[in-house]
C-alpha cells in the first residue's frame, strides 16, 4: 500500500511533492522486487543499490530512469534477461537527481535521443492521424523555452499553487515541433505515464503568454492524474470502447475522455485564477474569459460522457467528484 | 525469473484486472508479459492533445 495523499482537484505544491516522492518510492520498491527475484538468476549491475538510494532521495530524478524501468521489466517479464539487464544498466547509468527544471537537449549522441524516440513512439501512434514530431532546435527551441517560462512565470504570479504543483511533478521539458507544419492535426503537448517527470510541449509557434499558462495547466494536469494512478487505474472501461472527446476530434477510450474532462476543469481553474488575480491586460483578460467559458462547456460535455458510460475506480471517482465540485462552485 | 506484477509500479494496474493472477505471484510468461507492458501504454500511457 502507498502513503495516503489527499485526493483533491485543487492544485497544491505540497501534494505535488508527495505525488513525486510516492512515485519514486514505488519505483524503488519495484526495483527491490526485481532484485529479490533476480537472486540466483543473474547479477544486478554495479551501482544498483546506489541508484535506488538516489531514487528515494530528496530530489526528483531523471525521467529516463522510469522509462528504463518499464523497458527492463517488460523484457524480464518476457524472459529476455539480456535486454532486461541492458535497460537496468541504462537506468543505473542515467539515474541522477535534478536540482531544477531542465530542458531535454537532443544532440544526436545523447541518451536523450532514446527518450525522443520513446516520445515519438508514444505520441504518434495512429497512422490515420499522424502528429509527426521532431525535437525543436535552435531559435525555435530558444524562443519556445522563453515562451514556456513566461507562461510559468505568469502562473507563479497569478496562480502560484499551479506553478508550485507543476514544479513539483514536472522536472524536464521536452520541446518539440511538428515535422509537417501543415499537418491536418496539431498538438499542444503530451506526457507519458512511463516518463514520470517529463513533459513534451509543441513550441513551434510562440503563444500568447496567457494561452501558454493554460497549456501548462492542461499538460501538467495529465501528470497530476498519473501521479494518482498507483494502485488502481482511474477508469476501468475496456480500451477498445471509444467515445466522443470534448478536446479531440477523434473518438477516444474512456480513460482519455476522463483525462480530458479533468484537465478542462484545471484549465478553467487556471484562467479563473488569472482573471481574478487582476494582473492581466484588458486584452488578455478578454481572451482568458472566452477560453474559460469554452472550458466550462467542454467540461460539461466530457462529464456527460463520463457519467453516462464510465466505470470509475474509487480514486477516479473521487478526483472527478472533486473537479465537478469546483466547477459547480462548491 | 518470477515477478509478481502486483509489486511492480505500472504493471500492477493491468495485473489488477486479473486479481487472481496478481495475488498468486504467478510466473508471467512472454505472452502475458507483453500484454501487460503494451496495455500500460494503451490504458494509462500517453496523453496528447
Amino acid at each position: 500500500m502507498t502513503t495516503a495523499i489527499p485526493v483533491q482537484f485543487l492544485p497544491d505544491g505540497a501534494i505535488g511533492r508527495s505525488l513525486d516522492r510516492r512515485m519514486r518510492i514505488e519505483l524503488a520498491n519495484s526495483l527491490r522486487h526485481i532484485a529479490k527475484s533476480a537472486t540466483g538468476e543473474f547479477d544486478l549491475p554495479d551501482g544498483f543499490d546506489a541508484a535506488i538510494a538516489t531514487i528515494e532521495g530528496e530530489r526528483p530524478i531523471e525521467p529516463l530512469a522510469f522509462a528504463a524501468y518499464y523497458r527492463a521489466t517488460q523484457a524480464l517479464l518476457d524472459e529476455n534477461v539480456p535486454d532486461g539487464l541492458a535497460h537496468l544498466r541504462f537506468l543505473v547509468g542515467h539515474c541522477r537527481p535534478f536540482e531544477r527544471l531542465e530542458t531535454a537537449a537532443f544532440d544526436g549522441s545523447s541518451p536523450l535521443g532514446w527518450m525522443f524516440d520513446y516520445y515519438a513512439a508514444c505520441l504518434d501512434t495512429d497512422p490515420t492521424m499522424s502528429f509527426g514530431i521532431k525535437p525543436a532546435a535552435g531559435a525555435t527551441a530558444a524562443a519556445g523555452l522563453d515562451n514556456v517560462l513566461a507562461g510559468l512565470d505568469l502562473l507563479r504570479r497569478g496562480a502560484p499553487e499551479i506553478a508550485a504543483e507543476f514544479l513539483a511533478i514536472v522536472h524536464q521539458l521536452v520541446l518539440l515541433e511538428p515535422t509537417d507544419p501543415k499537418a491536418r492535426y496539431n498538438f499542444d503537448g503530451g506526457s507519458s505515464y512511463q516518463l514520470w517527470g517529463a513533459l513534451a510541449l509543441n513550441v513551434e509557434k510562440p503563444k500568447p503568454v496567457v494561452s501558454m499558462a493554460e497549456t501548462i495547466a492542461h499538460e501538467s494536469a495529465h501528470s497530476f492524474l498519473f501521479g494518482h494512478t498507483i494502485d488502481e487505474a482511474l477508469v476501468n472501461n475496456p480500451d477498445d470502447e471509444l467515445f466522443r472527446s470534448p478536446l479531440r476530434p477523434d473518438p477516444r477510450p474512456m480513460d482519455g475522455i476522463y483525462h480530458a474532462t479533468f484537465v478542462t476543469a484545471r484549465m478553467h481553474y487556471a484562467l479563473d485564477r488569472l482573471i481574478g488575480w487582476g494582473g492581466l491586460s484588458a486584452e488578455d483578460r478578454e481572451v482568458a474569459a472566452a477560453e474559460r467559458a469554452s472550458d466550462a462547456q467542454k467540461f460539461r460535455d466530457g462529464l456527460a460522457v463520463v457519467d453516462a458510460s464510465a466505470d470509475l475506480s474509487p480514486t477516479g471517482r473521487a478526483l472527478l467528484r472533486s473537479a465537478a465540485g469546483y466547477m459547480a462552485g462548491d | 525469473m518470477k515477478l509478481d506484477a502486483s509489486k511492480l509500479l505500472g504493471f500492477r494496474l493491468i495485473a489488477s484486472e486479473n486479481r487472481a493472477n496478481a495475488a498468486a505471484s504467478v510466473k508471467l510468461g512472454a505472452k502475458q508479459g507483453s500484454k501487460l507492458g503494451s496495455k500500460i501504454g494503451s490504458k494509462v500511457g500517453t496523453k496528447v492533445g
